[in-house]
């Protein structure tokens, strides 16, 4: 009898109790993790602004580039760097220089992965001749060493040691998302140097080649 | 029928549990619509920012394949900037004016001096071995060496040896130092 009347006097209470209840497990279940998920897409959301931000910088520089420029300098850097070693090419190159400067070639040797002895001989004028082309022509090479002794009346008698450089082409891309680097002042400058080289093996320069006859089977 | 007092039996204020049950219930109802609108908050925060990511995504295909259609551009760009790092540090690594020290001995060197051997070096210094008619000649030739057009190009020079020959002639040797350029 008395447990009947203390349910009676409780039964007001009993609404909220399943309220609280149901609130707390709804907050459990279902606002918690609404709450951390704002927090990751937040995270996310301010992640994809940045990459947004940067992709759309990406897109302005690239667009704003000249691709006709691009590619002549490319071009002639590809002279000047080439990407590969091409000793042929080199040694034709101090043929083509020696010759146009007026000294004679005497002995060229292999000193090591990327350089080049050279023995020379002629008037001194044209020895200095030589070498400023050296420096001044593509493929790009640096004068490592010189020893020049007098031989004959007029006549030097020089070893130089050139260094020659050759550059692999780049293996990757990048991603869509990496940055465009580009061209510094201080690069820029280097190039407008370059521009003024000369370039060396030009179609006239190279030795003829010989075939294409006609019919192969005729003499 | 004997009657006593209770004295453990406390005295219930008639209406009490009512009171609290309206408490309660006025209480569940702030906590209810409370929790409702903090609820609406979340939900509407989460929704916008959902529609924000989708939004941002769609925008960063787009560019994604804006910079696809630029791509020999930028390979370009990529092959430009390599090869002119790369000509900096070589740039950088400096040289010396080989051809202006060959021309400066030659402007100096005259019949009475024979210079036999220059020897000139990346390192930075400069070796020269010659021949003067007699020390009236080696001495004018070792004023031109310190004169100012000399001092412009090499930083330090030092006669290394003077030999006196049995013809009078001297034999000399100087060591010169250059900055690179």
């Amino acid at each position: 009898m008395r447990k009947v009347e203390d349910f009676a006097k409780y039964k007001a209470f009993f609404l909220p109790v399943i309220l609280i209840i149901g609130i707390l497990f709804a907050s459990l279940f279902f606002l918690r993790p609404k709450i951390f998920e704002i927090f990751e897409l937040q995270k996310k959301v301010t992640k994809e602004r940045k990459t947004l931000a940067e992709l759309t910088k990406k897109a302005a520089t690239l667009e704003g580039l000249d691709e006709v420029e691009l590619t002549e300098k490319t071009e002639v850097l590809l002279k000047v760097l080439p990407p590969e070693k091409d000793v042929a090419n080199i040694l034709l190159t101090f043929k083509v220089l020696g010759s146009q400067a007026g000294i004679s070639l005497q002995e060229v040797q292999i000193d090591s992965e990327d350089t080049i002895s050279l023995k020379i001989q002629g008037q001194m004028e044209k020895a200095i001749s030589f070498m400023e082309k050296i420096e001044t022509s593509y493929p790009l090479m640096r004068l490592e060493e010189a020893t020049i002794s007098s031989k004959e009346e007029n006549q030097t008698q020089a070893t130089i040691k050139v260094k020659f450089f050759f550059l692999p082409l780049p293996k990757t891309l990048g991603s869509v998302d990496s940055p465009v680097s580009l061209v510094t002042p201080q690069e820029e400058k280097i190039y407008q140097e370059i521009s003024k080289f000369t370039p060396v093996l030009i179609e006239e320069n190279l030795p003829p080649v010989g075939g294409g006859k006609e019919n192969p089977f005729a003499f | 029928m004997k009657k006593g007092i209770d004295f453990l039996k406390a005295y219930e204020k008639p209406g009490r549990p009512k009171e609290l049950s309206r408490i309660f219930k006025v209480g569940m109802l702030v906590i209810i619509i409370f929790y409702c609108l903090l609820s609406a908050a979340v939900l509407s925060f989460w929704f916008s920012l959902k529609k924000e990511h989708q939004e941002i995504n769609r925008q960063i295909e787009v560019k994604k394949s804006q910079i696809s259609r630029l791509r020999k551009k930028e390979s370009l760009q990529i092959l430009l900037k390599q090869r002119l790092s790369s000509l900096a540090k070589i740039w950088t690594l400096k040289k010396g004016d080989f051809p202006r020290f060959l021309s400066f001995f030659l402007q100096i060197s005259s019949k009475e001096v024979n210079l036999s051997e220059i020897k000139i070096s990346s390192g930075g210094t400069v070796t020269v071995k010659g021949t003067a008619a007699n020390a009236f000649i080696l001495g004018r030739f070792l004023e031109k060496m310190t004169s100012n057009e000399a001092a412009n190009i090499f930083s330090d020079i030092t006669l290394t040896s003077v030999t006196r020959q049995k013809d009078g002639s001297y034999n000399f040797g100087l060591s010169l130092a250059y900055e690179k350029s």
